[in-house]
């Protein structure tokens, strides 16, 4: 039993932290000490930060992200050790982390050492990095440029969404119309649209904005319809015998008790908004992170679609990640979430 | 400060889709002095709690008059309180908020803001004032309803078996919470129960109530002084007393045979 729980106790949790960094570190020495075999040029770049001109290669800035990662780690595992909360959980991780570390290894050995994986479609994870130190500026601007996109459609399609779907919820007259022609256009995948889209809206920005309106928009107000209809009769009556008019009972009754199922919609909205944002780019946006992919995709610059494809990854992880930080926090009163 | 209800002659059909129909009501006429404490008892289908309903103004009768206090009962009205038998409390409200629900909802939020405090004090609900209704016991939940329909300061409290649901020992503190803030407050309570002892425990008259059609079969009066002892010979007898109603009432089948 002992045993079982020390290994997030004490100096035993040290050796956590140290089996977390050194996956990466192996993945520093990996790349350090590994002869470079393959015929890859290795150019210097000159990197601008803050005024300062850094001379720098793909290599080096590979090492720097590892060596990042370390830091950071590190950093959490001492935080972690002082404050005694989280420790099990970092400890549960160590193993996969390290795991990482060792698969980064392998990857820059095969990928760009030797070249053992097929070329150009899998570049090692330092040719990925150099995609940024080629084209930061321009992946950046990419980057905002579906982020924005993102932005208005998905706030929007969250607006309208909620909006409709109380309507429906609530009024019988506005469920009997529009239910039905929700239904049946909500399967449709909105990408389908898009030639109408972008032959009817004034700029493709608006076209694509429209595309993931309509794709947040019909699962969200599905989703808040049923919530809202849902609602049990007695939490109405409990109202109105409290003295609550009809605005009262909407406002105050039955939107927090679809709330649940409005973070559903917006959640399953969420996933389809990525997609729609992703394709739409790639068909006919003049910028965003789609676009950058097909444009690379035409030189045959692999490393650069991994580049696009690590940051739509870290950045859909952290839209996911704080839309759960909003829900947990609205939704604190169901069961199972607080306890 | 406490209401009379009067009832006279109502009726209260039910119809569903295929026109089949449940006499839920026949005929029932009570008359409730203010501040009197009713219990009304009588197995499920008796038509208890439409009768309980009708008073508080979530349904409308086919016939018949409901009057309170003189004015005829056309629809809700905070002045008369309801305690739902259970999960009736907003979950996604605290015990605090819940209890204020009230005072939002007729917008007197910032004048009686101070009342919370008194009502969460009086129901016995310190220290659980930011739980959420999950975190709660069942007997806790219903101490919160009682406080959320008390806090409007309603003339009559209208009680759908409020303590149905909870096991006996803290169905009995209940009551004895019950009749506290019935002396405090002076307020008419009518209590729809399945429980025949909560009845003779609680109130001054029992209106026995029996199905198909519902109606009032009998109605008792309870001349025990309180604080009355659950135990006591008298308590004992007054539950014989009812029992026996309750036999004649049921129509026992008529034997097979004859010996």
């Amino acid at each position: 039993m002992e045993k079982k729980k020390s290994y997030h106790r004490g100096s035993i949790f040290l050796l956590h932290i140290l089996l977390t960094s050194a996956g990466f570190g192996i993945a520093v020495l990996a790349n350090l000490l590994v002869p470079q075999k393959a015929s890859v040029k290795i150019v210097p770049y000159i990197v601008n930060i803050a005024g300062l001109q850094i001379r720098t290669d793909i290599n080096d800035a590979y090492r720097f992200v590892l060596l990042c990662l370390i830091l950071l780690y590190t950093v959490i595992g001492i935080v972690t050790w002082f404050r005694k909360t989280g420790r099990k959980k970092y400890a549960k991780n160590a193993a996969f982390r390290f795991a990482l570390g060792i698969a980064l290894a392998l990857w820059d050995i095969t990928g760009t050492k030797y070249q053992i994986l097929p070329q150009p479609f899998f570049p090692g994870p330092a040719q990925v990095i150099g995609a940024y130190l080629a084209d930061g500026s321009y992946i950046l601007q990419n980057t905002l440029y579906s982020l924005r996109l993102y932005f208005f459609g998905f706030a929007s399609g969250v607006i309208l969404g909620i909006t409709t779907g109380i309507l429906i919820g609530w009024f019988p007259k506005v469920y009997y119309w529009v239910y039905p022609v929700l239904k049946i256009t909500g399967v449709v995948p909105a990408v389908a649209w898009m030639p109408f889209a972008l032959t009817v809206l004034p700029t493709s920005f608006t076209a694509a904005v429209f595309l993931i309106v309509i794709c947040a928009w019909f699962s969200i107000s599905f989703l808040t319809a049923q919530g809202i209809q849902s609602t049990p009769k007695q939490n109405y009556e409990a109202a109105r015998i409290l003295g609550g008019g009809q605005l009262n009972l909407i406002f105050h009754v039955a939107i927090p008790h679809a709330m649940p199922d409005i973070f559903t919609g917006i959640t399953t909205a969420n996933a389809m908004a990525f997609t729609t944002l992703v394709m739409s780019e790639m068909l006919g946006q003049p910028g965003g992170l789609g676009y950058y992919i097909n444009q690379s995709k035409v030189w045959s610059a692999y490393y650069k679609i991994l580049a696009a494809i690590v940051i739509m990854a870290i950045l859909f992880s952290v839209i996911n990640f704080l839309i759960g930080l909003v829900q947990k926090r609205l939704l604190r009163w169901q069961k199972g979430v607080v306890r | 400060m406490s209401s009379a209800i009067s009832i006279s002659k109502v009726d209260r059909v039910y119809r569903d889709d295929d026109q089949n129909t449940v006499e839920a009501l026949r005929d029932v006429s009570l008359e409730i002095r203010p501040g009197e404490f009713v219990s009304v008892i009588g197995p499920s289908g008796c038509g208890k709690t439409t009768l309980l309903r009708l008073i508080a103004g979530l349904d409308k009768p086919q016939a018949g008059k409901l009057e309170i206090d003189g004015r005829q009962i056309t629809s809700v009205d905070p002045e008369r309180g309801f305690v739902f038998q259970q999960g009736s409390l907003f979950p996604w409200l605290t015990v605090k908020r819940n209890i204020a629900y009230g005072l939002k909802a007729r917008g007197v939020y910032r004048e009686k803001k101070a009342d919370i405090k008194r009502y969460i004090e009086l129901v016995g609900l310190q220290g659980f004032e930011h739980a959420y209704p999950h975190q709660i016991s069942g007997g806790m939940a219903q101490r919160v309803a009682i406080a959320r329909a008390l806090i409007n300061e309603p003339k009559a409290l209208l009680l759908d078996e409020p303590m149905g649901a909870l096991d006996s020992f803290t169905r009995a503190a209940l009551q004895d919470k019950l009749l506290e803030l019935w002396k405090e407050n002076g307020i008419t309570m009518v209590l729809v129960t399945h429980d025949i002892d909560e009845a003779i425990y609680l109130s001054d008259r029992i209106v026995i109530m029996t199905p198909r059609p519902g109606k009032i079969s009998e109605i008792i009066d309870v001349d025990l002084p309180r604080p009355r002892h659950r135990g006591g010979s008298r308590f004992l007898a007054m539950r014989k007393k009812i029992l026996e109603v309750f036999e004649l009432a049921q129509a026992l089948p008529e034997p097979e045979y004859m010996i």
